[in-house]
């Protein structure tokens, strides 16, 4: 009964377009009030709602986001595209080859989706109109390579599954390197083969051996940052936190001493920016973690679990039923929203069927990125079709050969867990 | 003078962030740098971190409130006529700000007991804990009333036929979603 209330408030709650954040605080209020009245349990709510992000970290998605956004502000999307078409700008369809390597490169910094879109895509889709790529094509790439950027590491959504469920944001980091090359490694393939039945020509080379590392020379300021943020965390240098205050300081003074274009009031800017992208993720925490003592309470991991093994025991159909019930739920709700909402009950199962939790964090950030693509709300897409101005309906299109190739991938990894965890394994997490 | 109290009011959130954001960047980066030369971060500096930070979401809470930037399902506006759709989201609106007010003051009431009990931090014993608490009430409180002022309103207005929406709040719906 008091599962029906929960689901049952939630589900209007969402219907009626209230935030997921308060649709939770009014479902388990609810759940609270009726079944529990008088009691000190609502407090268990409002205590919630500080304590879960009186967490240390927790505190790194706020100094992601502003990384991120801060080497935005700077020329770093320049540079990185000019390293991508040194390497691969000569062969066919090689400015689609080099917004996706700028796309991984920008991965590895921000971790975030939709603002790779913007950075990369307002240089690269007129770079690559220009060379007579059809716009639509062009929008739908940048969109598509933009989704890799919560699975290499770092990755806001793994840092929320990490707290959610308890697993080590570190293993979770070295977890989503390969599968983020893999998605890259994919879209690469997609777009040679397109552009070269198409006729995308690459660029003429510009110079020789000597032009492309004086090329990657000039672009080492934005190239070491992966390096400075990952090679922290997984030398054990530093904390996902650490690297996030270090990454931050590090984007300052390249942007205010080297490249010269940061000023206060961007800083400013951009402060109040991540402070807001991350507190529209903080305000979930609270009523989601009541939500998941709820769950446990009312045995309803459980419940669905004996379900689910009614149905098959077998691993991998269970894991396969997961996967295609999220990429339906992320064509709705957006990947935070998801893994706060689901981890809870979806990680007791897939436990009880013998995978690391670790695995799965990957699977489901692959899995929602999707859903940055997917219609009829893809947020990759409607910043794409922003940039570009094109009919979002050819942008749906053309995005479909590579959102094949991303499911692809994701049954890949299912199919091979190996490509998400040797790199694990190897560092001994 | 009374002009300039509403504009600081009309604000604060912003510079609650940036004094405070700034703050804890400090606070941290000198942490790193202490650990590394002394090998020593003092136990204080990492909770009086985690109190801002609190403070920090808490005022951007509130602040993405008025910039309607909170993360919401919308897809069935893609299927309502657009009027409809609007009323659903003064609903949803409408709810989300008695939630908000609600959840506010249970935390308010919270922050109260905590405050009765003298409850300190141990990394920290002379700051009390309700300082943390207080900003969950007034950011929850503050998110109730962004909604009212630049939600519920406005739409009100627009639909009695006074004014021609709000225009700002639907171009910041469409940048939300950084995961």
């Amino acid at each position: 009964m008091a599962t029906l209330v929960l689901f049952g408030v939630l589900a209007v709650a969402l219907v009626l377009t209230v935030p997921i954040a308060i649709g939770l605080i009014l479902a388990t209020g609810t759940v609270f009030m009726i079944f529990h009245p008088n009691t000190p349990l609502f407090n268990l709510l409002s205590q919630a709602m500080v304590t879960t992000i009186d967490s240390f970290p927790i505190m790194a998605v706020p100094f992601f986001m502003l990384v991120g956004i801060l080497m935005e502000k700077t020329g770093i999307a320049l540079r990185l595209i000019r390293v991508g078409e040194a390497i691969a700008g000569t062969t066919p369809g090689g400015l689609g080859a080099a917004a996706i390597i700028a796309c991984v490169f920008f991965a590895a910094i921000s971790g975030s989706g939709p603002a790779v879109v913007a950075a990369i895509g307002a240089i690269m889709i007129p770079a690559m109109a220009a060379r007579n790529y059809d716009k639509d094509y062009s929008a739908s790439l940048v969109a598509s390579a933009a989704t890799i950027g919560p699975v290499i590491p770092p990755s806001i959504p793994m840092i929320i599954y990490g707290a959610t469920v308890g697993v080590s944001v570190v293993k979770l980091f070295t977890a989503g390197f390969l599968p983020g090359l893999l998605m890259g490694a994919g879209l690469l393939v997609v777009n040679f083969i397109i552009s070269k039945k198409r006729g995308y020509l690459g660029k003429p080379r510009e110079g020789g051996i000597k032009w492309v590392l004086a090329q990657i020379w000039d672009g080492k300021w934005a190239l070491f940052m992966p390096f400075l943020i990952l090679g922290g965390i997984y030398g054990g240098i530093f904390t996902p936190t650490e690297s996030a205050v270090v990454g931050t300081f590090y984007a300052l003074i390249v942007g205010t001493f080297i490249y010269k274009d940061l000023t206060l009031k961007k800083v400013k800017d951009s402060l109040i920016e991540a402070a807001l992208l991350s507190s529209i993720v903080m305000i979930l925490l609270g009523g989601a973690t009541t939500f998941g003592r709820l769950l446990t309470i009312e045995k309803i991991p459980a419940a669905l679990a004996s379900w689910m093994l009614g149905i098959t025991e077998t691993p991998i159909l269970i894991m396969l039923m997961i996967n295609l019930a999220l990429l339906i739920s992320g064509m709705f709700i957006d990947t935070i929203s998801n893994i706060v909402l689901f981890a809870p009950l979806l990680v007791p199962i897939i436990i009880a069927v013998g995978y690391d939790p670790a695995f799965f964090g990957v699977i489901m950030t692959v899995n929602l990125c999707i859903g940055f693509l997917t219609p009829p709300l893809g947020m990759n897409l409607f910043v794409a079709q922003g940039v570009a101005k094109v009919p979002f309906e050819s942008i749906v299109k053309q995005v479909m050969p590579f959102l094949a190739i991303l499911i692809f991938t994701l049954g890949l990894m299912i199919l091979f867990p190996d490509i998400v965890m040797v790199l694990p394994r190897l560092f001994g997490y | 003078m009374l002009k300039k109290a509403i504009y600081l009011l009309d604000h604060l959130e912003e510079y609650i962030i940036i004094a405070l954001f700034t703050a804890i960047l400090l606070i941290l980066g000198s942490g790193v740098i202490t650990r590394y030369i002394f090998s020593y971060t003092p136990s204080w500096a990492e909770q009086l971190a985690r109190i801002f930070f609190v403070w920090v979401s808490f005022a951007g809470i509130s602040l993405a409130a008025r910039h309607g930037m909170h993360l919401r399902v919308t897809a069935i506006n893609l299927i309502l006529p657009q009027r409809i759709g609007k009323l659903v989201l003064l609903v949803g609106d409408l709810i989300a700000s008695v939630v908000a007010f609600t959840i506010g003051y249970r935390i308010l009431l919270l922050t109260i007991s905590i405050y009765q009990r003298g409850q300190t931090f141990a990394a920290m014993t002379s700051v009390p804990v309700w300082v943390m608490y207080v900003a969950g009430a007034l950011g929850m409180i503050g998110m109730g009333v962004r909604l009212v002022q630049t939600g519920i309103i406005p739409t009100i207005l627009e639909f009695v036929g006074k004014r021609n929406g709000s225009k700002e709040k639907d171009s910041d719906q469409n940048k939300l979603g950084k995961e």
